[in-house]
């Protein structure tokens, strides 16, 4: 494996409340994601995916452990890294036109070139000629897609995602997926997605690990060997696709059970 | 989960204005006005019925002449009362969205003032005139103080609280995006924090139209509270009815404009969290 762009080095992050209670969240995770890489994070509810993503990409200081990205320890987001988020309506600013939210990604830029590549990043998501429109003026898909163009602008090495696609309707989703796939193939930035759809992270990722119940670990890994490009339609049939699906499934189930058991 | 209810997805172009076609806002301005006339039947009727003496209710032609024939006068003293107001509101918003904004990204300044804001908030700006003439003396400093102190606290109390609820995703986006300091203040908090604050300012615009007209009155300081009063003590009722009368359309003026200056500038006032 080449220099990976991610480490995660015995990561864990403990959250204390204002009532100054302690949770152990994430206990003890190490993950590496290679250049190009599409690695998915699932785990049941509550077992700490988001919490795990914002020490990835430097938005959380974690409690123990290290995170280095393209080599270097994280403190705050690295330029290199793009966060795309669930809640599309609270991360897109209402302020500022597609085409200008889209712009703040891509703010090292000088102006000229800024302007050429945000008509190219929202091209890329299928925005042309809605620059000049409002985030309240497109639907949930669209404006998860400008976030994308947003993430994407800066030409990042890693694109780290949280749950991207759960707030969408099923036919979005599985067009939503397919728009970051096809990206993904066409550049050559890794991902980091975290969601609780486990057909989704087989779906698009090369490997899949599956986080037990809070505090979380590693519990598993599975690489996806399914052949790419990957369609809807046609891998979600196959018989491969069905099997890794389940294996993860297994797993997935497992942690809930364990989480059961500690509660 | 809204989405799967309209095929807006791919045309994207579907969302109406959000004051509506132009035939149902001619209906909305029709009904406003429409009540209008009904509170001015009303006032006639009251009038004319003998219920209120005409000693303390003119009836609306007499008020209506005594407007057409005070118009230079009223005009001076809407203009004094206007000056007063925008004098003590200018103050008013810019110290309340300055200090406001300081005292809501500060935990430490929101716990040291909260006693001292729960406080001076309640206090009748009118128990401050004899204060506000001692250190002001009678005239238009003294009326734009009192109207800046007591307008000060809505935009204050809500540009505070603006900026401090700020959603969180907002700021860690914006962290994502590498805007700190001082962009993300300006770039990122005050955008969020405006539809709040410009509630804040419609509260602010009232109130300071309110105490600059109750100060006129008792202070005898000029502009419409002076010439309600003069007129008042000349037993002129109509000509006092004309003052009432230019003082509230006035306030509907002020309101509506700035509502409309809110709708062009603050867009996302009503309508960012329309897709949640």
């Amino acid at each position: 494996m080449a220099d990976p762009v991610l480490t995660l080095d015995h990561l864990g992050v403990t959250l204390r409340g204002r009532d100054g209670s302690v949770t152990e969240v994430t206990a003890d995770v190490s993950l590496e994601v290679a250049p190009r890489e599409f690695v998915s994070i699932v785990g049941p509810s509550g077992s700490g995916k988001t919490t795990l993503l914002k020490a990835a990409s430097g938005l959380r200081d974690p409690t123990v452990g290290a995170v280095r990205f393209a080599g270097s320890p994280v403190e705050g987001v690295p330029s290199g890294i793009s966060v795309v988020f669930q809640e599309y309506n609270k991360s897109l600013f209402p302020w500022l036109s597609i085409g200008k939210n889209v712009a703040m990604g891509a703010r090292r830029l000088a102006p000229p070139a800024r302007a050429e590549h945000v008509r190219d990043a929202l091209h890329k998501v299928g925005l042309d000629g809605f620059a000049s429109r409002y985030p309240w003026e497109l639907s949930g898909g669209m404006q998860q897609r400008a976030a994308l163009a947003r993430a994407l602008v800066s030409d990042p090495q890693l694109l780290m995602m949280d749950e991207p696609f759960a707030s969408v309707d099923a036919l979005t989703r599985g067009h939503l997926e397919d728009v970051v796939a096809d990206l993904w193939e066409r550049s050559s930035f890794a991902a980091l997605m975290v969601t609780h759809d486990v057909g989704e992270a087989v779906y698009l990722s090369d490997r899949v690990l599956v986080l037990s119940a809070r505090p979380s670990r590693v519990l598993a890994e599975i690489t996806i060997d399914l052949p790419r490009p990957r369609t809807q339609s046609h891998t979600r049939q196959l018989p491969r696709f069905v099997e890794l699906e389940a294996q993860v499934l297994e797993r997935v189930e497992e942690a809930g059970r364990m989480a059961v058991g500690i509660d | 989960m809204l989405e799967g209810r309209a095929p807006v997805d791919e045309t994207g172009a579907a969302m109406p204005d959000a004051r509506g076609p132009a035939r149902v806002r001619f209906r909305r301005l029709g009904r406003q006005l429409g009540g209008v006339v009904v509170a001015i039947v009303v006032w006639e009727l009251v009038s004319v019925s003998g219920l209120v003496t005409d000693q303390a209710l003119a009836g609306v032609p007499s008020t209506a002449r005594a407007l057409a024939s005070h118009l230079g006068p009223l005009a001076s003293a809407a203009g004094g009362t206007l000056e007063a107001w925008a004098v003590g509101l200018a103050i008013a918003a810019a110290g309340g969205v300055v200090v406001g904004t300081l005292v809501g990204r500060s935990r430490l300044a929101e716990a040291f003032t909260e006693v001292l804001v729960r406080m001076m908030r309640p206090l009748p700006s009118l128990a401050l005139i004899p204060i506000a003439i001692l250190v002001a003396g009678l005239g238009l400093k003294m009326t734009a103080g009192l109207v800046a102190f007591t307008s000060f606290w809505p935009v204050f109390i809500n540009t505070r609280y603006g900026v401090h609820q700020v959603e969180n995703l907002f700021i860690d986006t914006a962290r994502t995006l590498d805007l700190h300091g001082g962009r993300l203040l300006v770039q990122v908090i005050l955008p969020a924090a405006a539809p709040l604050i410009a509630s804040g300012l419609q509260i602010a615009l009232s109130l300071a139209l309110v105490v600059t007209v109750s100060v006129e009155l008792v202070g005898g300081t000029g502009g419409i509270g002076s010439f309600v009063l003069r007129a008042q003590q000349a037993g002129a009722v109509p000509t006092m009815y004309a003052g009432i009368l230019i003082g509230g359309l006035i306030g509907w003026a002020l309101n509506t404009g700035f509502r409309a200056v809110v709708q062009r500038w603050v867009p996302w006032a009503d309508r960012a969290e329309r897709r949640l």
